[in-house]
C-alpha cells in the first residue's frame, strides 16, 4: 500500500531541473581516443639515455 | 531541500530494485514499496521520473504482475516533477528528449495502470529526424534508450528503424571514445532494432559483451545491459548482416 499516497510533494523547480538532467543524461566529457604526438618521441628518447644502467650481477659470487 | 546527490543514490536505488524483479526477485508492488521504504519520498519519486518506462521492464520482460499502488506511485511522480527539464539553461533538444521519455512511460503507464495516455508530443523534431550530424544524433538516441523496449512503438521506433547506420556509428564512435554508458544505451537500440528483425550493418552482441565488461558497475547501466540481454536472446538470429 502507498502509505505516503496522503501527502503531495511538489519539487522545486531546482529540484526539478536536477532530475532533468539526470534524465537526459549527456555523453561522457572525455577525450577522443588517443593519438600519435610525434614531438614527443623526443622526450622519451631523452628519459631513456638519461634513465640509470641495468644493474649488474655482482662479481666473486 | 533533496541535492542531486540524494536523486542519483535513489536512483541506483530504484534501478537495483528494477534489476532484482528482472531478475526474478519477485515482491509485491514494486514501485511502492519502494516510495514507502526510502526516508526521503521525494528522491524516491524522482527515482521513478529518472527510469522512465524502465520501471516497467519487469512487467514488460519478466511477466511480473504490475498492482494498482505501483501505478498510483507512477502517477505520484509525475505530479511531483510536471515539468523535469524545467531550467533556464535547458536546451531545445533536452526538452524533446525529456517530453519523449514521459511519452513512453505514460504510454505504459496507460497500459498497466489503466490510466489515459496523454498525446504523443508534436512528432520528433527536427534535431531527432535529421541524422546529418550522427554524432549528436546518436548521443540524443542513447538518451531516449528506455525507448527501446519490446512492447512500446511510436514516430522515434519508425525513425530508429530507418537509421540503422547512425546508430551503428554512434555505438562505434562511443566504444572509441570510451564513453561506455553512452555506448550500453546505443546497444541497447541496436538490439531493439534486431528484435524488430531489421538488417544491422553491426552485430549487437559482440559489442553488448564488450561494453559489458566496460560499461561500469552503475546500476542504471546494468539494467540497460539486463534490457538488452532480454531483446538478443529473443531476437531473430538471421536478422543481423554480416
Amino acid at each position: 500500500m502507498l502509505a505516503q499516497k496522503t501527502a503531495r510533494i511538489i519539487a522545486t523547480p531546482a529540484e526539478a531541473a536536477a532530475i532533468g538532467s539526470m534524465m537526459v543524461e549527456p555523453e561522457a566529457t572525455v577525450s577522443d581516443p588517443p593519438l600519435p604526438a610525434p614531438e614527443a618521441a623526443g622526450f622519451i628518447l631523452a628519459l631513456l639515455l638519461m634513465s640509470p644502467k641495468e644493474p649488474k650481477e655482482p662479481k666473486g659470487k | 531541500m533533496t541535492t542531486r546527490a540524494d536523486f542519483a543514490a535513489a536512483a541506483d536505488e530504484f534501478a537495483n530494485r528494477v534489476l532484482g524483479a528482472l531478475r526474478g526477485a519477485g515482491g509485491t508492488a514494486l514501485v511502492a514499496r519502494h516510495i514507502d521504504s526510502a526516508p526521503d519520498a521525494l528522491a524516491a519519486l524522482a527515482a521513478v521520473r529518472v527510469l522512465g518506462a524502465d520501471t516497467f521492464s519487469p512487467h514488460l520482460l519478466a511477466g511480473a504482475p504490475f498492482h494498482a499502488d505501483d501505478a498510483a506511485a507512477v502517477a505520484r511522480s509525475f505530479d511531483a516533477f510536471p515539468t523535469p527539464v524545467a531550467g533556464p539553461s535547458a536546451r531545445p533538444e533536452e526538452r524533446t528528449v525529456a517530453a519523449w521519455r514521459d511519452w513512453a512511460t505514460t504510454q505504459l503507464l496507460g497500459r498497466f495502470g489503466g490510466m489515459d495516455s496523454p498525446p504523443a508530443p508534436p512528432g520528433p523534431a527536427d534535431d531527432l529526424t535529421d541524422t546529418t550530424d550522427w554524432q549528436s544524433w546518436s548521443v540524443r538516441m542513447a538518451q531516449l534508450a528506455t525507448l527501446a523496449t519490446p512492447g512500446l512503438d511510436g514516430p522515434v521506433h519508425e525513425l530508429a528503424r530507418g537509421a540503422a547506420f547512425p546508430l551503428a556509428r554512434g555505438v562505434t564512435r562511443s566504444v572509441l571514445r570510451r564513453d561506455f554508458p553512452t555506448a550500453v544505451r546505443l546497444v541497447r537500440w541496436l538490439a531493439w532494432l534486431a528484435h524488430e528483425g531489421v538488417a544491422l550493418p553491426l552485430d549487437p552482441a559482440p559489442v553488448h559483451e564488450h561494453v559489458r565488461l566496460l560499461g561500469g558497475a552503475s546500476p542504471r547501466t546494468a539494467l540497460d545491459l539486463a534490457v538488452t540481454d532480454h531483446l538478443l536472446t529473443a531476437r531473430t538470429p538471421e536478422a543481423v548482416r554480416t
